[in-house]
């Protein structure tokens, strides 16, 4: 545990990541930002291309054509989602994707703690939150959501391409798994999304995904632990 | 009301093909796009061999799970019996081609469309009889209307060695010395896809609903907050 621990805080003392500059704090490297993206971005074609199809009655709303048209782009879009976050992810943000990695099936009782304290602060109810590290434990259940459901999506999506060769019984799984497992996700990124835009507690942290960088207040007061660790510029 | 019922009676059926030409011919169908398939089944050592032919076709289930799994509600089931498609609501998505247990669908590349056998249901909406039924040369098929009693496929069905496909809208007459399991097995609903229209997919819609739910509320509850604290800053001025 002292290693793992002790290597975390190593790679937030590399000279071009996780620092402070003025106000602002570097949150995400290019190559994270990079991966988040195309995978926000994909995921979001592949969830609206799709969900017609799983949303009862959407579907008889919307014209053939359009559907027919949803159906390839929702097999272009499939192409980035599976090939390009992993690899961005490992050529250009190894260190800090992999303790992400890591750090997101790690709880502790803060990360709990956050969880059930942040519940009432949603509903706009005032609360001490525990003190957090690089990431809360709404961010960590978020993370494992993604990390176990793109596999899912990925395999049973690519199944599904090839379902009429495939035996009949399989199929019958794959398809309700690959509707539920986006369902689920889809539900965890309308939370995200909200998050960073509009909810007024999170959304000065959105600034990390475009330029990198967060307001060092903002860091500081819901990511105390993380920031504490922080090299000085 | 017409509840339509099929009979094949596999004793007479020679084999000729002349069904599936008809149905290609009537529903457009390139040669090898067949809506009824034919094949000859064999047994014994010779010289003590015998043949029959066996039919496979749409069943016209009961509750098909064709219509059950296509999610544009293109597939579906008329009152009378036949399972139709709607051309211009299918996606081609083959969802129907996973969930059909008689392999009775088949997919045109060209159109985008996944197609099927309607019983004739236009033609026999017109008083005439399904293409198959009208060119069988040894009159091996028959379609009657089951609520009509004066209908012959009462009697047809009454037969020794007839057989209903159960859960579908189909009767074979298997001749003695053929084993039952040659001609399609009941139907039977994958327990899967029960499970998805009664369980995963209101579930996963509450789930969806629920999140939006909360966050309008969130959204609420924080934009009266950011008022009152405006209202709060105004009034110490």
């Amino acid at each position: 545990m002292a290693t793992i621990e002790r290597s975390a805080v190593g790679a937030g003392h590399t000279a071009q990541q996780e620092i402070k500059r003025g106000d602002k704090v570097l949150r995400f490297v290019l190559g994270e930002r990079l991966a988040h993206w195309n995978h926000a971005i994909t995921f979001l074609i592949l969830l609206i291309t799709g969900g017609a199809l799983v949303v009862r009655g959407l579907a008889g709303v919307l014209d053939r054509d359009i559907l027919v048209m949803f159906g390839r782009i929702h097999r272009v879009a499939a192409i980035p989602f599976t090939l390009l976050t992993i690899p961005l992810l490992v050529i250009m943000a190894r260190k800090t994707a992999g303790k992400w990695f890591r750090d997101s099936f790690r709880f502790d009782k803060d990360d709990v703690g956050f969880l059930a304290g942040f519940a009432k602060e949603f509903f706009g109810l005032h609360v001490e939150l525990p003190p957090q590290g690089k990431f809360n434990g709404g961010e960590k259940i978020n993370s494992i959501l993604q990390i176990l459901g793109w596999p899912v999506m990925v395999i049973t999506g690519w199944m599904m391409v090839f379902k009429t060769e495939l035996p009949q019984d399989l199929m019958a799984w794959v398809i309700p798994i690959h509707s539920l497992t986006a369902l689920v996700l889809g539900c965890a990124v309308l939370g995200h999304i909200y998050l960073a835009t509009v909810h007024p507690g999170s959304k000065p942290g959105v600034t990390g995904m475009f330029s990198g960088w967060v307001p060092a207040k903002w860091a500081k007061a819901h990511y105390r632990k993380w920031y504490d660790q922080l090299p000085e510029e | 009301m017409t509840k339509y019922a099929y009979y094949v009676d596999l004793g007479i059926c020679a084999g000729c093909e002349a069904c599936t030409v008809a149905c290609q011919n009537v529903n457009g169908l390139d040669y090898d796009m067949r809506y009824t398939k034919i094949s000859r089944h064999m047994q014994g050592t010779y010289p003590n061999v015998t043949s029959m032919f066996v039919v496979n076709q749409c069943l016209h289930c009961d509750d098909p799970a064709c219509a059950s799994v296509c999610p544009t509600g293109a597939t579906y089931k008329t009152s009378e019996g036949p399972v139709k498609v709607d051309y211009d609501k299918c996606i081609g998505c083959k969802y129907c081609m996973t969930a059909c247990p008689y392999e009775a669908r088949t997919f045109d590349e060209e159109a985008n469309v996944v197609r099927k056998c309607s019983l004739c249901y236009d033609r026999m909406a017109q008083g005439e009889q399904p293409a198959c039924v009208q060119t069988c040369l040894t009159g091996a098929r028959m379609i009657g209307d089951m609520e009509n009693p004066d209908d012959p496929i009462h009697a047809a069905i009454a037969q020794d060695g007839v057989v209903k496909v159960e859960g579908t809208s189909f009767y074979f007459r298997v001749p003695p010395g053929f084993d039952r399991n040659l001609v399609p097995e009941n139907f039977q609903a994958a327990g899967i896809t029960f499970a998805w229209q009664s369980i995963f997919q209101p579930v996963g819609q509450i789930m969806l609903g629920g999140t939006v739910g909360a966050l309008l509320v969130s959204m609420a509850v924080n934009a009266v907050k950011s008022m009152r604290k405006e209202g709060a800053e105004h009034g110490d001025h």
